[in-house]
């Protein structure tokens, strides 16, 4: 060992007992989580011979915290959090402290293999990898579809999308967003005409009230749950009211814990805007300036609805009596006029927050547009602090998704495939004939994989599938269905691009390794419209390479071939980049992909599309500037570049008219107003019986993100969270004759998942309600989940489905 | 760590804890305190769990954080 690393190593294990120390405390004098405090600032940090620190947001969650990444030889040898970044101000949660570890797992993928007839994997060459996916698309290019993610860079998810929609004229493109954020999406947009997130982060450090929406941010958003109750700890109040289905660690924090029974939520809102229309405490001047009202048409449910009057809301609102929403939601009538009373409040200021419990459901889009509705009727919005505000999952789940529209109804900068304008917009930039994009959207993830594993003969008419940074094999609902059929389907191909072996790559017919994180340039997109840059610090290993490189090269594959759709209207490769002489550079060629920087190539290209939507980006060499920045960020008289806090709101939006206290400028009505919606409670579509008697709710630990397949890798993460596990009620295992720790199997009418029990956990479910988290790829909880899906955003249900836990040996028997 | 009473009337207990060359003792707040354990092997990580746990007073054990030094890695 070196000088140096011994030095690392001192170092790294003081900063560990000092952070170890820091997480203690914070869960004693907090309540709260365990976040690490990087305490050393950048200059700080050691700096061996030949070590380097250069700035990169966080591979993980959609915080978009900044870490300081150590480099020496070649190697991460240490990461901290970075005091210079806006977002987490040094601190990181225990997963970020450890996102340096993800790039040295030993079985990392390093060489592609194509799976032979027997079974095995052969490896080969890049060249005949590319010419493999090349031939398949060029032979049937309408049956190919890309599967993406909102872990894709900015680049990537761009390139992935001009390749599909500009240069096949397919719009089999979806990523798995879909599953995560889509109800957000088609939230925003049915409230505000336009996506993302109003507020920011700073309404957490502002808010007198903070409710979690089925959320659980201590775990899941550790580092911005910090920035709430850390401010108790500065002697500020900040009152915290959890609604959830099970006690969780934000339970812990919460001074409120409102218990509410599964699809519980929508009732809920629907009760507070009763209140504040029968207590007279709305606020009827914003509602009367800024707001109209909205509702499903007879014919069926759109995106946009129909209008509706005032009289009309107030007619329909108010069936839902705080004795009904009792009934419906679980709540206590007492629990439900505090809300609306809190809510008629406007003394206080409140944050709502949410993720995957209001995203998740086959409500998701009425949930979001009542709880955005419940802000706007109550006038708590547009200020800091009085703001609803959803978090996303995936680093870049708003950059590359929502932003760069990797969406099979989508294209870049809010645009949409189904409206003829923005399609010669888009084939204007992207300089390609009129008419090369398909004006028909593409298949949505659940039918896209549907399609796959329905055989070519019964009309499943997706043939080749290119799954890229995500791992559908674990994360898809009802695995049996959408993937596992894939295992006896000779003509159907699957091409998987990642990083380690997965539940996904056991059933792909070609693996591509892929560059990841540092190891590539890239840019995100993260929860509160920032938009983060960072550099390739370090070499991929062995013939692993970067995402964006894979498009390009089967792009350049099927130039060759003579593929039309890869020319532009000049005759030019649609990704030719030009060096400063005019002279191509071959960026198809993996050795000369570095030549130039393509992200930057891409990003400039993409800009051109933000400003449609008032979205507008900044230079790509701002973003090299910054702890990222968020959009609209424009351009200020002396040439500096100005980012938005709070959007519609006339104070900081560049965009509101001069003089006006707010305008919603994308309003789907033409008139600057917001809409307030009304959605009747439906039932969910399966409810618990005497056969499948529990409700089942998945979800996420904080050790792990996502599958597990980068931290289950992580010795210290994968050590304190080793297993999947069932979290049950202690009367339901005793009424059961289980024990802690003994293995049960889970099981629904699609699938079951063997699990050993954690009896009041981690999180505490009441009584005929189980938890599974899904990061365990060894123990697959999504061959019992439901594909059921919002009929608008199309995004399946995994908070709840009928279920039953059996002992393992009365399974057996 | 929590305590069935307030820390500071847990003399004995915080008092042995002090003694421990493996313990650090970090914040306290009513009946909780925070300390973080480094050892040099698993044997002893579970000898000084098994004696924490079993000092007077002690109702609940926590684990906000779990770090090694050796950071090999690990697959599932």
């Amino acid at each position: 060992m070196s000088q140096s690393m011994q030095t690392l190593s001192h170092d790294r294990r003081q900063l560990l007992k000092a952070s170890a120390l820091a997480a203690a405390g914070s869960l004693v004098t907090g309540g709260s989580l365990p976040v690490v405090q990087a305490d050393q600032a950048v200059d700080d940090l050691p700096t061996g011979e030949g070590m380097s620190w250069n700035k990169a947001p966080c591979r993980f969650c959609g915080t978009g915290c900044h870490v300081q990444v150590g480099v020496e030889d070649g190697r991460v040898v240490a990461v901290a959090g970075d005091k210079a970044a806006d977002v987490n101000k040094g601190l990181l949660c225990v997963k970020g402290y450890h996102v340096g570890g993800i790039l040295y797992g030993k079985d990392r993928l390093t060489e592609p293999l194509l799976r032979q007839e027997d079974g095995s994997l052969k490896p080969i060459e890049w060249d005949e990898a590319i010419k493999i996916i090349a031939k398949r698309i060029f032979d049937s290019p309408e049956t190919f579809a890309f599967y993406g993610s909102g872990q894709w860079t900015i680049p990537e998810g761009y390139a992935a999308q001009k390749f599909m929609k500009g240069g096949l004229s397919n719009n089999h493109i979806d990523p798995n967003a879909r599953l995560c954020m889509a109800s957000a999406v088609t939230g925003f947009l049915g409230t505000y005409g336009v996506d993302e997130p109003a507020g920011c982060y700073q309404d957490l450090d502002e808010c007198d009230v903070l409710i979690t929406w089925g959320n659980n941010p201590a775990e899941m958003h550790p580092v911005l749950f910090s920035r709430v109750t850390d401010r108790r700890s500065r002697g500020e109040n900040v009152r915290i009211i959890d609604i959830g289905t099970r006690r969780t660690r934000t339970t812990d924090a919460a001074n409120d814990y409102l218990e509410m029974d599964s699809h519980g939520d929508v009732p809920i809102a629907l009760g507070i805007m009763h209140l504040l229309i029968e207590n007279g405490t709305y606020d009827k001047s914003f509602v009367e300036k800024h707001c109209n009202f909205r509702a499903h048409p007879e014919s069926g449910k759109t995106l946009f609805g129909e209008a509706i009057s005032e009289d009309e809301f107030r007619k329909r609102i108010a069936e839902y009596t705080p004795e009904r929403v009792s009934e419906l939601s679980g709540l206590s009538v007492e629990q439900i006029r505090m809300l609306g009373d809190l809510f008629g409040d406007d003394d206080v200021k409140i944050t709502s927050l949410w993720c995957m419990g209001m995203n998740q459901h086959t409500m998701g889009t009425a949930i979001n547009t009542l709880v955005h509705g419940v802000h706007l009727l109550s006038g708590h919005f547009g200020k800091p602090g009085d703001s609803p505000t959803s978090l996303t999952g995936q680093p870049s789940a708003c950059g590359t998704v929502r932003e760069v529209g990797t969406l099979a109804h989508a294209l870049p900068g809010g645009r949409i495939v189904a409206n003829p304008e923005h399609r010669q917009q888009c084939e204007g930039f992207w300089n390609i004939p009129e008419g090369r994009i398909n004006a028909t959207p593409g298949y949505h993830t659940v039918k896209m994989f549907d399609q796959f594993t329905i055989p070519t003969d019964e009309g499943g008419d997706i043939t080749t599938m290119f799954v890229q940074v995500t791992n559908p094999g674990q994360t898809l609902p009802n695995l049996n269905k959408l993937f596992n059929d894939k295992k006896n389907l000779a003509d159907k191909f699957l091409i998987v691009s990642d990083v380690y072996p997965t539940p996904t790559t056991e059933l792909a017919d070609l693996i591509l390794p892929a560059a990841m994180w540092v190891e590539k340039n890239g840019i995100y997109g993260n929860s509160e419209r920032r938009t983060q840059q960072w550099f390739k610090m370090v070499d991929p290993p062995g013939d692993a390479r970067d995402d964006t490189w894979m498009t390009i090269a089967i792009a350049h594959k099927l130039f060759e071939m003579g593929h039309e759709g890869m020319k532009d209207k000049d005759g030019e490769f649609i990704f030719a980049v030009k060096d400063e002489s005019g002279e191509e550079v071959p960026i198809w060629e993996f050795d000369r992909y570095y030549d130039t920087n393509v992200d930057k190539h891409l990003f400039e290209e993409y800009r051109q599309f933000t400003t449609m939507k008032h979205k507008n980006l900044a230079p790509y060499d701002e973003y090299v500037k910054a702890r990222g920045l968020r959009w609209p960020v424009v351009e200020q008289e002396d040439g500096s570049w100005r980012e938005t806090k709070f959007r519609f709101s006339g104070f900081d939006d560049p965009f509101v008219a001069e003089g006006e206290e707010f305008d919603f400028y994308h309003s789907s009505t033409k008139d600057g107003r917001a809409q307030i919606w009304f959605h009747d409670y439906e039932p969910p579509p399966e409810m618990p019986d005497d056969e499948y008697p529990m409700w089942l709710c998945t979800g996420r630990v904080l050790e792990h993100w996502h599958t597990g397949s980068m931290t289950r890798r992580l010795a210290p993460l994968n050590r304190a969270m080793p297993t999947g596990y069932v979290e049950m009620n202690m009367e339901d295992a005793k009424a059961a004759n289980i024990r802690q720790g003994e293995k049960v199997i889970v099981e629904s009418r699609r699938g079951s998942c063997e699990l050993p029990v954690w009896i009041d956990g981690r999180g505490r479910p009441p009584r005929g309600t189980i938890f599974v988290p899904f990061f365990d790829e060894t123990k697959l909880i999504n061959n019992v989940t439901l594909d059921e899906h919002c009929p608008i955003s199309k995004q399946p249900d995994y908070k709840k489905c009928a279920a039953r836990v059996k002992k393992l040996s009365e399974a057996e028997s | 760590m929590t305590f069935d009473s307030p820390v500071e009337q847990c003399t004995e207990a915080v008092e042995t804890l002090r003694a421990m060359p493996e313990v650090d003792l970090g914040q306290v707040r009513d009946n909780k305190l925070a300390i973080v354990v480094d050892t040099v092997s698993k044997t002893q990580d579970r000898n000084v769990w098994d004696a924490v746990q079993q000092l007077p007073n002690v109702t609940d054990l926590a684990i906000a954080m779990v770090a090694f030094d050796e950071d090999k890695d690990e697959n599932p």
